[in-house]
């Protein structure tokens, strides 16, 4: 049987083949650069990216913010801010999350964990409230 | 299979082609800046031309920061408020603008939006949860009057009367920074983007797939801040929602929100938990929304509907009232879940 069909295709055959192929590989590397990021841990500060780092590893790191220095921890899949140098702590008080964001507003630290590279058709582009 | 092979390789041929062209992109940056996120995403074909446009923005933003911050002793506002009763201070033209836009939405709103209430909303501290004393509120009221804010264009000078009044721009200042931040991407030749600072955005243009900007209308009794019970594909549009749920504290069951009735000098109690304004700019959606929360439902949304502006308002129930005018941009998604919480 596979040598019949080795035997009855063409050259054509072969190139559609080739380029099957090579169009598989260029959408798995596609789709893992679309979803590489949820298992990261972006930390940015004053917009600008300072850590990334994965969200399976334990971890504790100390960002530098204007104020002073934040404490961010990784453990067991999540995410929280430990210490932060602003007044309110609303930042460690949001405690853990698995998903979104944690943001310091005066220390202008924020944290992200599974934000996608790019949206989907059909995502929503910002929230109002 | 000739026919396929020839047919594949002309597809791959006009793939090749398709990519030498120029595609456009969302390119996106966040910072912090006016106390909140700011998040722009523009639309281009070139990286450099979307992040120098993106640049000027900031620079445009940081600039009306300087202005109306009023924790910062040297804006336009802090010092406003020091020389009180005292002499008209020089400013720049954006805090005349602004001034002068926050008190035509006065006298549209009959006094429910009135930005000399920053005397009462100062005595409020929502983090360490304090009630101000009901006496003090009371004997700051009197301060409260827009047409003590005299406001001079040709001099450029803005002037409170009365000694103790404030100024808080709070309810107007991120809608007029969307509309600015807009004006300097088309001036940057930029076809499309969205700009929202914290929940009040401004978009323009269409998404590089063709589709309207979609903005989520937050859920205002969700514990998650990306839960959305609405959502408005906004077409050169603003956007503003202003809710109980943003600063907040509960005492006695009773729950104490910002959002200050300037007449009464207590949190508005209309029955309303959100109220979203969709319109042309956003120096009317931002101020509109709190004065719809103040005045209620019915007065608020003829209010807008008069200006050209649409509502969305939840009620105390979960009630979800759409208006005319933007009735064909809103998906509801769902009925806000409000009765444990809702008091």
């Amino acid at each position: 049987m596979i040598k019949h069909i080795l035997k009855e295709s063409t050259y054509c055959d072969w190139v559609v083949l080739i380029l099957i192929f090579l169009f598989s590989i260029f959408i798995f590397f596609l789709s893992s650069k679309l979803y590489s990021n949820f298992d990261k841990v972006i930390i940015e500060v004053e917009g600008k990216k300072v850590y990334v780092l994965s969200l399976k590893e334990d971890k504790k790191v100390l960002v530098k913010g204007p104020l002073g220095i934040t404490t961010v921890e990784i453990k067991k899949a999540r995410v929280r801010i430990v210490d932060s140098p602003c007044t309110n702590k609303i930042c460690v008080k949001q405690g853990w999350i698995k998903k979104g964001v944690i943001v310091c507003i005066p220390n202008k630290v924020v944290v992200k964990v599974g934000i996608k590279n790019q949206k989907e058709k059909g995502d929503i582009d910002a929230i109002s409230g | 299979m000739k026919n396929i092979c020839i047919t594949f390789l002309i597809l791959i041929l006009l793939l090749s082609c398709h990519k030498t062209s120029k595609i456009e992109k969302i390119f996106s940056r966040s910072e912090i800046l006016m106390d909140t996120i700011v998040t722009i995403k523009v639309v281009d074909t070139d990286e450099n031309h979307a992040e120098k446009a993106i640049n000027k923005v900031f620079s445009e933003l940081k600039k009306l920061e300087y202005y109306f911050d009023n924790f910062d002793p040297k804006s336009d506002i802090s010092r406003i408020n020091r020389q009180a009763g005292i002499k008209a201070v020089n400013v720049s033209d954006d805090t005349i603008k602004l001034l002068t836009v926050a008190r035509k939405i006065t006298n549209m709103s009959n006094g429910a939006f009135d930005i000399s209430v920053g005397v009462i909303t100062s005595l409020y501290d929502f983090h360490k949860k304090i009630l101000p004393d009901i006496n003090k509120i009371k004997d700051k009221l009197s301060y409260v009057n827009y047409k003590d804010i005299i406001v001079k264009p040709f001099e450029k000078t803005v002037y409170l009367k009365r000694k103790g009044m404030k100024i808080d721009p709070g309810g107007i200042v991120k809608g007029y920074a969307a509309d600015k931040a807009v004006e300097v991407l088309m001036s940057q030749e930029i076809s499309a983007a969205i700009v929202a600072i914290a929940g009040d955005i401004r978009a323009f243009g269409k998404k590089p797939n063709g589709d309207s900007w979609k903005v989520g209308i937050r859920d205002p009794r969700s514990k998650e801040l990306n839960k959305v019970f609405a959502v408005v594909e906004l077409n050169n549009m603003a956007i503003s929602t202003s809710g109980d749920y943003e600063r907040y504290f509960i005492k006695n069951g009773v729950r104490y929100h910002h959002i200050i009735n300037p007449k009464t000098g207590m949190p508005a109690t209309k029955g309303l938990i959100s109220v979203t304004v969709i319109g042309p700019l956003g120096r009317f959606t931002d101020p509109f929304a709190t004065a719809i929360f103040i005045m209620g439902k019915n007065k608020g949304t003829e209010m807008a509907e008069k200006a050209g502006y649409g509502t969305v308002i939840v009620d105390k129930n979960g009630n979800i009232f759409v208006s005319n005018s933007v009735k064909d941009i809103i998906h509801i998604l769902y009925m806000p879940h409000v009765m444990a919480q809702a008091k």
